[in-house]
């Protein structure tokens, strides 16, 4: 069973990275569940912490504390990057609206940017299946 | 609302949205570390939101309004000089003309209280050879008998230099009385032209007379500083032309033939080039995404330009800017200045066509 703590680290972790694939991605991340039929979005705005709470308990029965944690702490290294990619861009941005650098620039660090992004959520996604959670990207 | 204003206020907003997408990942990385609720994360991002999608809605209107701003009302203020057309506008402070004698791409730029006309490109070797044509046609210049190739005005004053030796190769050559350029050349810029040759070309190429003593057609140092790195729309200052920071993809300088295979002496000798360095000329419009602020291509490398001024103004040498294919970067900073003897050409140094308009 896991501790209070761990379930609201895990739910925060899926909840924004769930945002974090809407912004950037522009894909819908949902939570494939085992017991009750259907999926939870983890990009809905409406989706409330406490059912994210009860899906993830139900998932990871099974798991050890020690285990989701070193994942999660796991997930945790690869969101920042998404971070500092998504800074990097914003910054970008800011350097050609103040005529710093010109659109080729600009272009080449979005591109770079991008690709970085892509793959740290797919690094994220394999990791959060490594856990038993299941990700999946309806069209 | 004056051009400049709707400039200034679409950076403004710009400005805002960027502002705002930062604090949205500011608080998205909060939420993520659980310093703040899902509850206030949403409120946040609400407020955000709003306050990008009201940024974005004024910008598309006045980015609309910036667009509509009629051509007709720049051309009315902005008298087109003597000799130039009109092709278009890029933006509120930069106009593109075309200069009919050659054929050459000119930027005009407004702002900072004077206007420059100053050429998008280099002088290349084809524009430079129909000019030694028409002055040798008109008897304005004569090129030796003895096979060295020079030419010179009537009063004796030294054009430039074509030479078949390696050394000072400069892809000109008179043959069969005629000035012609090898076909690989011809989008070189011009070299082994002396500082009064590219006079000459500046008042022929302005239909001036050539012996009209106080026109010359190049920029002074100041104003090519200006014209290489001053952004005229944002008013501030870049280091290089195409940024803060050096890039040795940006221009023909040594830096950038470091990083090359090394061609073969046999191979450069296809491509024209008989030297037995990597260093060689590139052709003018190359690199024109690394272009000044003002829009003029290559103003680093490539070759050295000459300057209406020099240390003494009427000393024997006037200064050159920019820096060539072989310089080392230091040679190439925008604020380096070199001087070099104006009755000597150079393969070298070349030159562009500018003025204070």
């Amino acid at each position: 069973m896991l501790t209070t703590e761990t379930t609201q680290a895990a739910v925060m972790f899926l909840i924004s990275i769930g945002t974090l694939a809407a912004n950037e991605l522009k894909e819908r991340w949902t939570l494939m569940r085992k017991k009750k039929n259907g999926t939870l979005d983890l990009t809905d705005q409406d989706q409330s912490e406490n059912d994210v709470a009860t899906a993830v308990n139900e998932l990871l029965a099974g798991r050890t504390e020690i285990e989701v944690k070193r994942t999660l702490e796991l997930v945790q290294r690869r969101r920042k990057l998404i971070f500092d990619a998504q800074r990097e861009k914003l910054f970008a941005e800011e350097e050609f609206n103040e005529g710093r650098i010109n659109s080729s620039q600009l272009q080449l660090i979005r591109e770079r940017c991008d690709q970085q992004i892509r793959d740290k959520f797919q690094e994220i996604e394999s990791d959060l299946k490594g856990l038993g959670l299941q990700i999946e990207k309806p069209r | 609302m004056l051009d400049d204003d709707l400039q200034s206020l679409i950076r403004r907003l710009k400005a805002k949205i960027i502002r705002h997408k930062k604090f949205k990942l500011d608080d998205e990385e909060e939420y993520a570390e659980g310093k703040i609720t899902l509850a206030e994360l949403r409120f946040r991002a609400e407020k955000h939101n709003a306050a990008i999608d009201e940024a974005e809605n004024e910008l598309q209107f006045y980015l609309e309004q910036s667009q509509e701003s009629p051509s007709v009302e720049v051309t009315l203020n902005i008298a087109t000089p003597k000799g130039y057309e009109y092709v278009d506008r890029i933006s509120a402070n930069r106009h593109r003309l075309i200069r009919t004698r050659d054929q050459q791409e000119a930027m005009l730029l407004v702002g900072g209280g004077k206007s420059y006309l100053v050429d998008r490109y280099a002088v290349t070797c084809e524009q430079f050879v129909e000019f030694l044509n028409d002055i040798c046609s008109v008897n304005f210049a004569h090129v030796s008998e003895d096979e060295t190739q020079i030419c010179a005005d009537r009063h004796g004053k030294l054009i430039a230099v074509a030479s078949r030796e390696p050394s000072r190769q400069s892809g000109i050559f008179y043959e069969q009385k005629r000035w012609v350029c090898s076909q690989s050349w011809r989008m070189l810029p011009i070299t082994s032209v002396t500082w009064w040759g590219a006079v000459l070309y500046g008042r022929w190429s302005h239909n001036v007379s050539l012996e009209s003593q106080d026109q010359i057609y190049l920029l002074d140092s100041n104003e090519w500083l200006n014209c290489a790195v001053h952004d005229f729309e944002m008013t501030l200052y870049r280091k290089y032309p195409w940024g803060a920071d050096w890039n040795t993809d940006a221009a023909n300088t040594a830096s950038y033939w470091a990083r090359k295979d090394i061609y073969s002496y046999q191979a450069l000798q296809s491509l024209g080039f008989h030297v037995k360095t990597n260093f060689r000329l590139l052709p003018v419009d190359e690199f024109a995404n690394w272009s000044s602020p003002s829009g003029c291509v290559q103003m680093i490398g490539n070759v050295w330009e000459w300057c209406k001024n020099g240390t003494s103004p009427h000393g024997n040498r006037r200064f050159v800017k920019g820096g060539a294919f072989n310089s080392p970067i230091e040679w190439c900073d925008p604020h380096y200045l070199s001087d070099w003897p104006v009755d000597r050409p150079s393969p070298y140094v070349g030159f562009r066509c500018g003025q204070v308009y």
